[in-house]
C-alpha cells in the first residue's frame, strides 16, 4: 500500500500578531518518514494541523497524496489519519465505543465495525481496559487509543504530533516499538518531535523548525555532521556575566550558545584554530572558567545548537 | 467542500454520530432526569402553587400550564445541546471529526437527533404523568401525536439555537450561561405560564408573536381537540425560519472554527 506524499510550499499562517508560519517548504516522499523536529512553539503543529484541513493557511500550498488541502478538504481527510497532540479520544464513552465510532464513521457495517475495534484493541493491548470510559484512561493508554482509532481505516497517511509527548520512558519505547512495526507497510508518515533522539530512532529525514521556518533538514546524520565533531562547554563562575563571556567568543568568530541556568556556554568548533580562539578570547578580561570541555554532541545537543542559532540571531 | 458526500452519506453519519451521543446518556444519567424528573416536579409545584390563583382551579389551570411546560421543558433540555456541543470542542474530539472524511453536519444533527429523543421522552413523560394533576386530552390520539410532534420540530429547533451557541462560544460555562439566558424572554414573555391578555399591551404585543406562545397555543387547541389553524401555521413558519438559519451558521462555524 503505497498512500501517496507530501508536499508543501512557501506556507504561511499568523495567529492575529503571532507569525506562526513564516514560509515552510517541506516534503516528505511516498513511503517515508519524516520527523519534524523543533522547540515549543515553532509551528508544528500548525503544520499538521494545515495538513489534517483543520486550519486554512494564509498564503502558501499544501498537497497531500496529490490533494490540494485548501481546494479538496475531503479528499485529502480520505487519504490521512490523524494523532494529534492532544488526545482526541471521546472521554464520555468507553474505548471500545470509540473504536467502533470511528469504524462506521468511516463506512464499516455495524458486524466488520465491531471486529475491526476489538481487532484493534487486541492490537493496541487495549483488550482489558476496552469496556471502561476512555475518560479514566491513563495518558499513555489515551495514546494508543488515539493511535488505534488513527489506524482503523488502514491509512495510507498518518501525522503524528509529538507522539510520546508526556509517557514515561517504558511507555516511550513500547510506542516507538508501534510506530516502526506500521512503518514497515508503506505508509507515509508525518512525526513532530521535539527531542532529536526520537527523531533519529523513527525518521529517515528530518526538518528542523523554529519560528516558523525551517532551519535546517537532512538525515539525522548529516545533521550531526553539519554542526561539526566537537562541541565546546565551557563553564563560568556565577560571578562572571554570560553575555560578556558570549561577546568575547563572538569576537573570535565562535557562534556560543548560552544556557543561563547552567551558566554554560556551548559552541561547535568546526576549524581547527576554533578550540585555541576560544582559549585566547577567555583569557581576557576578568572571566572565571570553572570547566572547559570538548565533547562529541548529543543529539538533542545538535538540536539546540540548530534551532538556538537562529533564535540568537533574533535577538539582535 | 464536501463534493465527494451523498446526502445518503450524511444521514448515516449523522446516525452514528447519534448513536454516540445516545451511549453518552448511560455514562451522564443526569441528561435524562434533566428531561423527565425536572419537569414532572416543575409541574407540580406550578401547578399546587400557582393554580387556585391564577385558574380557580388546580384542575383548570393543570389544563392551560401542562402544554406551557411542554414548550418549557424543552428549552431546559436544549440547553444541554449546546452545552455538549462546547465540551466536545474543548476535549479535542471534535479534530478527530473534522479530519475524519465524515459530512460536516453530522456532529451537529447527531447531537440534534440524540437530544429529540430526550425531548420525545420528555414529552410523553409529562404527558403521561400530567393526568395524575387533572390534566386530560380531549383531541384524541389524533391531537396527542399532532402537539407532540409540533413540540418536537420546536424543540430541534431550539437545539439548533443551542448548537449555534455551543459552536461559536469556547467556555463551556459561558455556553451554558447563554444557552439558559436567551430562553428567558421566551420563556416568560409568552402564554406558557399565562394568558397573554392579562399582559400589559407592549408585552403583549411580543408575547403574541414568540414563536413559544404560537407553539403553546397550537399545542393546547390540538390537545383540547379544537386545533387553531393560525397558530399551527405560525409555529411552523418560526421553526421552519429558525431551521434555515440556524443549521447553516452553526455548520459554517463548525468547519470553520479552529
Ligand atoms: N489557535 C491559535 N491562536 C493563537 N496562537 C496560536 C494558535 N495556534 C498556535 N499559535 C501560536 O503559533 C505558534 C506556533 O504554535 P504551534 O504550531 O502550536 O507550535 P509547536 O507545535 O511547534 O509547539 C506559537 O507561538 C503559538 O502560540
Ligand atoms: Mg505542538
Amino acid at each position: 500500500m503505497n498512500g501517496g506524499g507530501i508536499r508543501v510550499e512557501a506556507l504561511t499562517k499568523r495567529f492575529g500578531k503571532v507569525h506562526a508560519l513564516r514560509g515552510v517548504d517541506l516534503e516528505v516522499r511516498p513511503g517515508t518518514v519524516l520527523g519534524l523536529l523543533g522547540p515549543n512553539g515553532a509551528g508544528k503543529t500548525t503544520i499538521v494541523r494545515i495538513l489534517s484541513t483543520l486550519e486554512r493557511p494564509d498564503s502558501g500550498s499544501a498537497f497531500v497524496a496529490g490533494h490540494d488541502v485548501v481546494r479538496h478538504p475531503h479528499l485529502v481527510r480520505k487519504a490521512i489519519a490523524v494523532v494529534g497532540q492532544y488526545a482526541t479520544v471521546d472521554e464520555s464513552i468507553s474505548g471500545r465505543e470509540n473504536l467502533y465510532l470511528v469504524a462506521r464513521l468511516l463506512g464499516l457495517r455495524p458486524r466488520q465495525a465491531r471486529a475491526r475495534a476489538d481487532e484493534m484493541l487486541e492490537l493496541f493491548e487495549l483488550g482489558a481496559v476496552g469496556g471502561r470510559s476512555a475518560g479514566g484512561y491513563s495518558g499513555g493508554l489515551r495514546r494508543r487509543l488515539d493511535l488505534a482509532a488513527s489506524l482503523i481505516g488502514r491509512p495510507g497517511i498518518l501525522y503524528l504530533d509529538e507522539p510520546s509527548t508526556g509517557l514515561d520512558p517504558h511507555s516511550r519505547k513500547e510506542l516507538w516499538d508501534l510506530i516502526r512495526g506500521m512503518t514497515h507497510e508503506g505508509m507515509t508518515l508525518l512525526l513532530t518531535t521535539q527531542h532529536m533522539e526520537e527523531a533519529e530512532a523513527l525518521a529517515g529525514d528530518v526538518v528542523v523548525v523554529d519560528g516558523g521556518r525551517v532551519v535546517a533538514a537532512g538525515t539525522p546524520k548529516e545533521l550531526r555532521s553539519r554542526i561539526g565533531g566537537q562541541m565546546l562547554h565551557v563553564r563560568l563562575a556565577a560571578t562572571t556575566d554570560l553575555a560578556a563571556a558570549r561577546a568575547a567568543l563572538r569576537a573570535a568568530d565562535l557562534t556560543p550558545v548560552a544556557d543561563a541556568e547552567e551558566n554554560v556556554l556551548r559552541m561547535t568548533l568546526t576549524r581547527d584554530g576554533d578550540l585555541t580562539a576560544a582559549l585566547k578570547a577567555l583569557a581576557g578580561g576578568d572571566i572565571v572558567v570553572t570547566g572547559f570541555e570538548t565533547r562529541t554532541p548529543s543529539l538533542d545537543e545538535a538540536f539546540l545548537a540548530l534551532t538556538g542559532a537562529h533564535g540568537d540571531e533574533e535577538d539582535l | 467542500m464536501s463534493q465527494a458526500l451523498t446526502v445518503t452519506d450524511a444521514f448515516r453519519h449523522a446516525s452514528v454520530m447519534t448513536r454516540r451521543n445516545v451511549v453518552q446518556f448511560k455514562s451522564d444519567p443526569g441528561l435524562v432526569l434533566d428531561a423527565t424528573l425536572t419537569p414532572v416536579l416543575i409541574s407540580v409545584i406550578f401547578v399546587s402553587v400557582f393554580g387556585g390563583a391564577i385558574s380557580g382551579g388546580t384542575a383548570d389551570y393543570a389544563q392551560f400550564f401542562v402544554p406551557g411546560i411542554m414548550a418549557i421543558n424543552l428549552m431546559i433540555v436544549s440547553r444541554n445541546t449546546g452545552v455538549g456541543m462546547a465540551v466536545d470542542f474543548n476535549s479535542g474530539v471534535v479534530d478527530r471529526f473534522r479530519s475524519l472524511p465524515v459530512a460536516r453536519s453530522a456532529l451537529l444533527s447527531g447531537r440534534v437527533a440524540a437530544d429529540a429523543l430526550r425531548m420525545l421522552l420528555s414529552l410523553v413523560v409529562i404527558l403521561a404523568c400530567s393526568t395524575l394533576i387533572g390534566f386530560r386530552v380531549h383531541g384524541g390520539l389524533a391531537g396527542a401525536a399532532g402537539a407532540v410532534a409540533l413540540l418536537l420540530a420546536f424543540g430541534v429547533a431550539l437545539s439548533w439555537i443551542a448548537v449555534c451557541i455551543g459552536v461559536s462560544v469556547k467556555s463551556v460555562t459561558t455556553v451554558s450561561t447563554l444557552t439558559s439566558l436567551w430562553v428567558l424572554p421566551f420563556q416568560f414573555g409568552s402564554s406558557a405560564l399565562v394568558p397573554t391578555t392579562g399582559m400589559p399591551a407592549w408585552l403583549r404585543a411580543f408575547a403574541d408573536v414568540n414563536p413559544v406562545t404560537l407553539v403553546v397555543n397550537a399545542s393546547r387547541g390540538l390537545l383540547d381537540g379544537t386545533p387553531g389553524l393560525p397558530s399551527i401555521l405560525g409555529a411552523l413558519a418560526w421553526i421552519a425560519a429558525i431551521l434555515v438559519v440556524f443549521i447553516p451558521v452553526s455548520v459554517m462555524k463548525y468547519s470553520r472554527r479552529s
